[in-house]
């Protein structure tokens, strides 16, 4: 569904948001909005791939004038209006899709060039198509094969939908590449089916196709996926080897780990955030040479006023900027709190950001806040606008088990505040310092500890709250750094810079 | 009423001789229970009412009429049959079953509307000379029947048989009690008695769906819905039902093999008799079936599905799929074979049966003939139960057309080769139906694991 076109402009730079910018409020989609508003001489569009229509609920940004298309197709929308038909199809074609797959069980560790086939279009859209995958005669055979091959011990119901569910998209991407407008450069900000899109396009239209990885992609399935529960692994505790993980999690992880393959493969740059993001990049496959790291900017100006309003002592405030959902371990802070309250019985937590994703986590932090007896140190202000909040604030502390490079941190550097942080995605780079030889001489800019460990994360608290010596150092560090390295032009200038690259 | 078939399990877990017998027996009794008592109090008021009216004829007009009444109700109301059954399963499965007895309540007056307007004109116009008494009556007992099965078809559909055989027995007891003094009304008298008694047979199913669903509508025409109801439902209720009366009317009407009875209402006695006879053969046959059904296929059914939706392997998928294929088998060989002892043995006291109905044994060899339709009509019934409980929707049309069309084209065919060939158009399209169920069901049961996965 096409929701915005000027077609009078042509589009310089097509995005691939995957279910972000511009109807989830979020992290990349900050990201993409950014880009766009900042880069104002260039075009964009838009292709944003949803899960199902009614997981939305409108666009949540005000859209950039520079923003010439932007559509929106859900990749699990089951919604069928045409007769399911038993069908068969062609043997041949599906003999070669068992080739592939063990193309890729085969090749994914090493530098072999993809098969043609794959990257054309036509083999999606007129070889093996959607109704073939869906109801032929060939695609169950295969599907049994499969399942009997690898999984004969799993539930077959489970199997069987998660084959379905994972390669299903792959034909509504495939039906949206054959179909976006001409461009001069794709771009996705993740791999996913994001980026096979932008792959496709890229291969489709011969044009050069840029990635940036905000999270690791597949890393971060996996960590999903170890944690969905509709997952019940049904196989009895004798039946499994110590640490294994059952069949269908792996499918879904070799499928991801194959697809990310085949995306670092059609992409020209591959844009990581900070440097251990490269290196895992290159460990899933990423050639090397093809990899830069670009960290994000943020707009240290716009900071400025939040900075100046500082009180003169420092606030014994600690603030979690976040979403309360689990994965960024709101729990953990909780517990951390009731150590530092032991300490400093005026100190405060506060968790500012939306409650309402997942309200059952909501409610048991609330009730583990009662347990602690906590109810006057710990509050939740929901949605809060940092810059009112940094100022009243002393420390800015990040409690997730999984980041790729929070911007609140920078943020909280440009507003004075020093940074205590899990050991998560580019945390500590930020913290410590790590672009280079001058970023680490910078010194440290707060501190970064293990995850899930409340009482690591409350001693950095109570250090940085009692020792004004080092929270001074370290505010100036945490000033120091984001000016230097993280300012939202610099930012730009450097996308700036690869799109005309990659254009000559 | 629903756990017939846990009462049968019951009975037949004592596992002695006069447990299966007295199972065998519970369940011909719920399975053919309605048919046969219909057939035999008709059979046996023939007999009865004969010295009180004033001539035999009109106990043969009267039975003829009933006859038509039947055929042509059922056929009517074969639109709905299946469709609106389907339907409310389906809202059942939903959990809403406030609408359930509202839209039956809408689709059985639609019938009785329906049935009300065409009798009343189709009476009106050939039945002019026996007045408006008749007519009346007529127009009644038609419009009642059509009600009648569409309450009968929903509740079989929920199993409540044990009370359908009661009101049917109830329904024409009370006919019969009538008959025996309004048969001195003369025709009349004798459509008038039926028509108490199918009233009450009516309201007693009707109130016994009213108590056992509730809702605060009174009537509802959800079913109009395109998107809830199968049209192919609705044709192969049609053709089934047409089918089955398809070889009779063709008797009833050719010149040659009929006698007129009342206005434009013929009769074919050399074929009708043994007809009559012959459905009353395979009441053995169904018990089994549905005994066989009701019991051991629906367990293996559900086991089946169970496994599909509950995460077996596809090993125990595969394993619950055999042995639920090797139960419709069953059921199949285990209608055939106790039909065909019934068959030897209706064959051997064929005269005996003759003589104590009080035929003609000229009648006789068309008796066997038809007796081979029969028992090719119950597997073709089968056949479509099975398909049937697989919701294999466009087979089961196929197969009643072809049933409908080729019963047609065979019994005229039948019928040009002269008396030495009755019945045998019957058979003969029975047995050709038989033939493509057979492979239709083996094809899908070859596949079915492909076809519950892939094409769900």
């Amino acid at each position: 569904m096409i929701e915005l076109l000027n077609q009078n402009r042509k589009i310089d730079v097509l995005l691939i948001a995957e279910g972000t910018y511009p109807y989830i409020r979020g992290g990349v989609s900050t990201w993409i909005h950014d880009l766009i508003t900042g880069i104002s001489e260039k075009n964009f569009g838009v292709v944003f791939l949803g899960s199902r229509p009614e997981d939305y609920e409108g666009i949540k940004y005000k859209l950039p004038d520079n923003l010439v298309y932007l559509s929106a197709d859900y990749l699990f929308n089951y919604e069928r209006t045409t007769l399911l038909h038993e069908r068969n199809a062609n043997k041949e074609n599906f003999k070669y899709i068992e080739t592939l797959h063990k193309w890729f069980k085969e090749n994914i560790d090493k530098n072999v060039d993809l098969p043609e086939k794959i990257k054309k279009l036509e083999f999606y859209l007129k070889e093996v198509k959607e109704e073939d995958f869906l109801f032929s005669r060939e695609a169950w055979n295969f599907i049994i094969d499969m399942y009997t091959e690898y999984a004969e011990e799993t539930p077959f119901i489970d199997y069987f939908w998660t084959i379905r569910n994972i390669h299903a998209p792959i034909w509504v991407v495939a039906k949206i590449a054959s179909r976006v407008p001409d461009c001069d450069i794709v771009h996705s900000p993740s791999t996913g089916y994001a980026g096979f899109l932008a792959s496709l396009i890229s291969y489709h239209k011969k044009i050069p196709f840029i990635l940036t990885e905000h999270g690791i992609y597949t890393r971060e399935r996996k960590i999903d996926l170890l944690n969905v529960d509709w997952l019940v692994d049904k196989r009895l505790f004798f039946q499994r080897d110590l640490g294994e993980v059952d069949h269908i999690r792996n499918l879904w992880i070799r499928f991801f780990e194959s697809i990310g393959k085949f995306i670092y493969h059609a992409s020209k740059i591959i844009i990581s955030l900070f440097d251990d993001a490269r290196k895992i990049q290159i460990s899933y496959g990423a050639d090397p040479d093809k990899c830069i790291v670009i960290p994000n900017g943020v707009d240290v100006e716009g900071f400025f006023q939040a900075l100046k309003n500082r009180p003169n002592e420092i606030p014994k405030v600690i603030t979690l900027l976040g979403r309360v959902v689990p994965i960024k371990d709101i729990k953990t802070f909780i517990k951390a709190m009731r150590i530092v309250v032991n300490k400093l019985p005026q100190a405060e937590g506060w968790i500012v950001g939306p409650t309402d994703e997942d309200p059952e986590y909501y409610e048991e932090c609330k009730r583990l806040v009662e347990v602690y007896n906590l109810e006057n140190n710990v509050k939740f202000l929901g949605f809060q606008n940092p810059k009112d909040i940094f100022p009243k604030t002393g420390i800015l502390t990040l409690t997730s088990i999984s980041e790729g490079m929070p911007l609140v941190i920078l943020e909280g550097f440009a507003a004075g505040l020093p940074a205590v942080a899990t050991d998560v995605g580019s945390c500590r780079q930020l913290i410590y310092g790590g672009l280079n030889e001058e970023d680490i001489n910078i010194g440290k800019a707060g501190e970064v500890v293990p995850i899930a460990n409340p009482e690591k994360l409350a001693n950095a608290y109570i250090e940085l709250l009692t020792d004004e010596e080092k929270w001074n150092a370290y505010q100036k560090s945490a000033l120091t750094r984001v000016n230097k390295f993280y300012r939202k032009e610099q930012f730009l200038d450097n996308y700036r810079k690869i799109y005309k690259e990659v254009l000559t | 009423m629903a756990g017939i078939s846990f009462e049968l399990r019951k009975v037949l877990r004592e596992r002695t001789l006069g447990s299966i017998v007295k199972a065998f027996g519970y369940s011909a009794v719920l399975s053919a229970g309605p048919y046969l008592i219909s057939i035999l109090t008709l059979i046996i008021s023939f007999y009865v009412l004969r010295p009180i009216v004033s001539s035999d004829k009109i106990v043969i007009q009267f039975g003829v009429i009933v006859t038509y009444l039947t055929a042509f109700s059922l056929i009517l109301t074969g639109f709905s049959q299946l469709m609106i059954t389907r339907f409310l399963a389906d809202r059942i499965f939903e959990k809403k079953y406030e609408v359930v007895l509202p839209n039956l309540i809408g689709n059985m007056l639609l019938n009785m509307i329906l049935a009300f307007i065409i009798s009343l004109i189709f009476s009106v116009i050939f039945f002019k000379e026996q007045g408006a008494v008749f007519i009346i009556l007529y127009v009644l007992v038609f419009t009642i029947m059509c009600g009648l099965w569409i309450v009968n078809v929903v509740l079989t559909g929920f199993k409540s048989y044990k009370f359908i055989v009661f009101s049917f027995a109830i329904g024409y007891i009370t006919f019969f009690f009538f008959a025996l003094y309004m048969a001195r009304y003369d025709l009349a008298g004798l459509m008038f008695s039926f028509f108490v008694g199918q009233a009450v047979l009516f309201f007693l199913l009707l109130g016994y769906f009213i108590r056992t669903h509730y809702s605060d509508k009174i009537i509802s025409f959800d079913f109009f819905d395109r998107h809830k109801i199968y049209i192919s439902l609705i044709l192969s209720g049609f053709f089934y039902n047409l089918g089955i009366w398809t070889d009779k009317f063709i008797f009833w009407f050719y010149p040659d093999t009929s006698i007129q009875i009342l206005g434009p209402v013929r009769a074919s006695i050399a074929y009708d008799i043994p007809m009559f006879l012959a459905y009353i053969a395979i009441a053995p046959g169904m018990a089994v079936f549905f005994l066989k059904l009701e019991t051991e296929f629906a367990d293996y059914y559900d086991r089946y599905y169970r496994a599909v939706r509950e995460g077996a392997t596809l090993n125990k998928i595969y394993q619950f799929g055999d042995d639920m294929i090797l139960s419709a088998r069953s059921v199949i060989f285990d209608t055939l074979r106790i039909q065909g002892i019934a068959f030897v043995f209706f064959l051997i006291f064929d005269t005996l049966l003759f003589k104590i109905f009080k035929l003609s044994l000229l009648y006789i060899p068309l008796f066997h003939v038809l007796m081979v339709g029969t028992y090719l009509q119950l597997i073709f019934m089968t056949l479509l139960a099975i398909l049937n409980y697989f919701d294999r929707r466009r087979e089961a049309l196929y197969l009643s057309i072809l049933f409908a069309v080729s019963n047609a084209v065979f019994t005229y065919a039948s019928i040009l080769l002269g008396p030495y060939f009755y019945g045998y158009g019957y058979v003969i399209s029975l047995f050709i139906s038989d033939l493509l169920a057979i492979i239709l069901l083996r094809r899908f049961l070859d596949e079915i694991h492909y076809q519950t996965f892939m094409l769900i």
